[in-house]
C-alpha cells in the first residue's frame, strides 16, 4: 500500500503539482513584470513568466500524460494529474470576473471560449499524447496488431478537436456573438 | 483760418467720421445678418489615439493634412472621453450628456430615442440639413430610427462595428453590397457627395469612421507602410500580452508589434480621406463658412501598463485628439489650447456657434468664447466613468481627474484605488495612494470626485 502511494505520488501527484505551483508562480510574475522598471528585468520577469505560464498551464498535460503512462498511472490517474493545472489555470481567469458580475453571469462564463482554452488544449493534448504512447509502446512490443486509437481516450481528441473548432472557428468571432446572444437572451 | 471756420471743419470732420464708423458699424451688422449660418463637419475617429499625430510629434506617423487642420485652426491639447468606450462615447457626442444621463452606457445597452436628442435633431429642427454617415455602433435591432437626420448611411456589420473592405453599408434603410470598396474611402464619397450637393440651407454632416478600429486593415497601398520601421513600443510592453491577463478578453489573436504598424497604416488612410474633405471645401469656398471638427472616441493602449484596448482611466485610454477648423469662424488660428475640454462639449459648441439656446440637460459646455478667441476656461475637474461591460473582467470606475491630478477608484475595491500626480508622472508608474503624499491629497481628490459626481448627478450603481 505504501509503495502504491508512492508510486502515485512519484508519478502523478509531484509532476501535477509541480505544474500547479508553476501556473501561479508564473502567472503572478508575468503579471508583475509591468511594474519591473529595469529594461533587463522586465525582459527577464516577462519572458520567463510568459515561457513558465505556457509550459505549465499549457504544455504540461502532454508531458504529466506520457509521464504518467510510462510509469504505470491508470487511465483516471493521468487524466486527474494532467487535467490539475490547466483547470486551476480557468479558475484563475474566472476569477477575475468576481464582484463584478453577479453569480449567474459568473456562472455562464464556464462556457466562455477563453475562459475554457486552457481545458480545450488539454484534452487535445491528452487525446494526442495517448495516441504517442501507445504507437511507442506498438512499438516497443513488436506486436503489429496493437491499437493504438482507444475509445475512453479517442474521446478526449474528439472533444478537443469539436470544442477548438467551435471556439476559435473565424478566430473566435462566430462564438464570441453567439456566446454574447445567449448572454443577452438570459440577462438581457 | 479763422477759429470759426476751424469750429465749423472740425464739426463737419467729426460728423463725416462718425457716419462712417456708424455706416461701418451697421455694415457689420448687416453683414452678421445676413452672413448664412456655418456649415458643420464632424469627422469621428475610432480609437485614434491623441498622440498618433505628427502634429503631436508622434515617432514615425506622418498626417499632413489633420496636422493642417491642426495648425490652421485650434488643437485643443486636453482632450477627454467621459467614458472610455465606443458605444457611451459616441452617445455623449449626440448628446452632451455623461452615459449615466443618456444611458448608452455599455456597448450593449441600447440608445433611448424617446428619451434623447441628438445636436443633429436640435439643428435639423432649426433649419439644418443632416448626414450621418457611418458608425453608428449603438445596439438594438438593424438601424435605429433616429430623428433629424436627412440622410443615413451606415452599417450593420460584426454588430455593427464594421469592416474595412466590402462592407454593406445601409443607405437611407436600404442595404446595399459594396464589393471592392475601402470603408474609409466609401464613407468619405459619401461625405463629399453630401457636402458638395447644391442646397440653400446651412448643412451639419456627421462623418463617424469605423477607422481605425480592432481589424485594423490599411488600404493596399499603405500595407506595409511601417515594415521597416522602429514601432518603439512601451517598454513594459511584450509582443503577446494582447492574449494574456485579462486582455484575453478585449484583445486580438496577433501578436502586439503586428497590431500596432497596421493601426498606424489605418491612421494614414483617415488622414488620407480628411485631406479629400478639406481640398473640396476649399475648392467650393465653403471653407470660410464652415467648422470642422476632428475627433477620436476614445483611446487606445499598446502596452502601456501591460495593457491593450481602452476602457480604463489611464491616460493613453481617456485622451482624445480634438481640433478644430474653420478659416472664416475661428479667430486667431494657429492655436494650442490647453483648457480641459470633454467629449460631452461638442453638442453645446455646435448650438452655441449657429446661435441656438443649449438645452439644459446637456452637461458639457460651449467652447464657442475659445474658437472666437475670447477669454474663458471650461473646467478644473471632471468625472470619468466606466461600466462593467460582460464579458469583460474590467470593474465600474469613477475617477476625478483635474489639471494636475487623478484619483481612480474601483468597483467593490476590486483594485486598490490610484491617485497620479500627472504633471511629476505623466507616464502614471507612480499610485501615490497610500503614501504621504498621496494621503495628503486623498481628502482634496475625493471630495472632488463626490462633487463632480453630485453636479452629474452620478448615483452609484456598483
Amino acid at each position: 500500500m505504501q509503495r502504491v502511494t508512492k508510486e502515485i505520488i512519484n508519478r502523478s501527484l509531484i509532476p501535477s503539482s509541480a505544474a500547479v505551483i508553476g501556473t501561479v508562480l508564473f502567472t503572478l510574475i508575468y503579471n508583475r513584470s509591468v511594474a519591473v522598471g529595469n529594461p533587463f528585468w522586465n525582459d527577464v520577469a516577462v519572458w520567463s513568466g510568459l515561457i513558465g505560464m505556457i509550459l505549465c498551464s499549457f504544455i504540461s498535460p502532454l508531458i504529466i500524460y506520457i509521464f504518467g503512462f510510462f510509469k504505470g498511472a491508470g487511465f483516471g490517474e493521468r487524466i486527474i494529474a494532467s487535467l490539475t493545472a490547466p483547470v486551476l489555470k480557468s479558475f484563475m481567469i474566472l476569477s477575475s470576473f468576481f464582484g463584478i458580475f453577479s453569480v449567474g453571469e459568473v456562472l455562464l462564463l464556464l462556457i466562455h471560449h477563453c475562459i475554457l482554452a486552457p481545458v480545450v488544449f488539454a484534452f487535445l493534448e491528452i487525446g494526442l499524447a495517448s495516441i504517442v504512447c501507445h504507437s511507442v509502446k506498438k512499438k516497443r512490443s513488436g506486436d503489429a496488431a496493437a491499437r493504438i486509437l482507444f475509445r475512453r481516450e479517442s474521446v478526449f481528441l474528439l472533444i478537443g478537436i469539436a470544442l477548438f473548432t467551435i471556439f476559435f472557428w473565424r478566430l473566435g468571432h462566430f462564438y464570441y456573438f453567439w456566446f454574447l446572444d445567449l448572454y443577452i437572451k438570459l440577462f438581457g | 483760418m479763422n477759429i470759426r471756420q476751424f469750429m465749423v471743419s472740425a464739426v463737419i470732420l467729426f460728423s463725416t467720421a462718425t457716419a462712417a464708423f456708424t455706416q461701418s458699424a451697421e455694415k457689420k451688422a448687416e453683414d452678421e445678418r445676413i452672413k448664412p449660418r456655418p456649415n458643420i463637419i464632424f469627422i469621428l475617429a475610432d480609437d485614434h489615439r491623441w498622440d498618433a499625430f505628427g502634429c503631436m510629434n508622434h515617432p514615425f506617423i506622418d498626417t499632413p493634412n489633420l496636422d493642417a487642420l491642426a495648425e490652421g485652426g485650434i488643437l485643443f491639447s486636453n482632450s477627454f472621453c467621459t467614458t472610455s468606450l465606443c458605444s457611451p462615447s459616441r452617445a455623449s457626442f449626440l448628446t452632451g450628456e455623461y452615459p449615466h444621463i443618456h444611458g448608452v452606457t455599455t456597448n450593449h445597452t441600447i440608445w433611448d430615442e424617446e428619451q434623447n436628442t441628438s445636436f443633429l435633431e436640435i439643428l435639423h429642427d432649426n433649419g439644418y440639413e443632416t448626414a450621418f454617415i457611418g458608425k453608428w455602433h449603438m445596439p438594438g435591432e438593424g438601424v435605429p430610427e433616429v430623428d433629424g437626420i436627412d440622410r443615413f448611411i451606415t452599417f450593420t456589420a460584426q454588430g455593427g462595428q464594421g469592416v474595412y473592405e466590402n462592407c454593406p453599408l445601409i443607405i437611407d434603410g436600404a442595404e446595399e453590397e459594396r464589393p471592392g470598396k475601402y470603408i474609409t474611402e466609401d464613407l468619405t464619397d459619401f461625405a463629399l457627395e453630401f457636402i458638395e450637393k447644391e442646397r440653400s440651407q446651412p448643412f451639419c454632416l456627421y462623418l463617424s469612421h469605423k477607422a481605425a478600429h480592432f481589424g485594423f486593415l490599411p488600404p493596399k497601398h499603405l500595407r506595409g507602410t511601417f515594415d521597416d520601421t522602429d514601432l518603439q513600443l512601451p517598454q513594459e510592453a511584450d509582443p503577446l500580452l494582447t492574449i494574456t491577463r485579462d486582455n484575453l478578453f478585449v484583445g486580438a489573436p496577433a501578436p502586439l508589434p503586428f497590431l500596432y504598424q497596421r493601426y498606424c497604416e489605418t491612421i494614414l488612410s483617415l488622414d488620407e480621406q480628411v485631406g479629400r474633405i478639406i481640398e473640396s471645401l476649399k475648392e467650393s469656398g465653403m471653407d470660410e463658412n464652415t467648422l470642422v471638427i476632428y475627433a477620436g472616441d476614445n483611446g487606445h493602449y499598446f502596452g502601456e501598463h501591460g495593457l491593450y484596448d481602452k476602457r480604463s482611466a489611464y491616460e493613453e485610454s481617456i485622451r482624445i485628439p480634438f481640433f478644430a477648423w474653420g478659416p472664416g469662424i475661428i479667430d486667431n488660428p494657429g492655436r494650442r489650447v490647453d483648457d480641459m475640454l470633454l467629449n460631452i462639449d461638442l453638442a453645446p459648441t455646435l448650438l452655441d456657434l449657429v446661435g441656438l439656446p443649449v438645452p439644459e440637460n446637456m452637461q458639457g459646455v460651449s467652447v464657442l468664447p475659445i474658437l472666437q478667441d475670447r477669454p474663458m476656461t471650461t473646467r478644473s475637474a471632471w468625472l470619468y466613468e466606466h461600466f462593467p461591460v460582460y464579458p469583460i473582467p474590467i470593474p465600474g470606475i469613477t475617477a476625478v481627474r483635474t489639471d494636475r491630478y487623478i484619483y481612480i477608484t474601483y468597483q467593490n475595491n476590486k483594485k486598490r484605488p490610484e491617485i497620479f500626480d500627472l504633471l511629476e508622472d505623466p507616464g502614471q508608474y507612480h499610485n501615490l495612494y497610500g503614501t504621504p503624499e498621496g494621503d495628503e491629497l486623498l481628502p482634496m481628490l475625493r471630495s472632488e470626485l463626490e462633487r463632480v459626481k453630485a453636479e452629474t448627478g452620478y448615483i452609484d450603481t456598483f
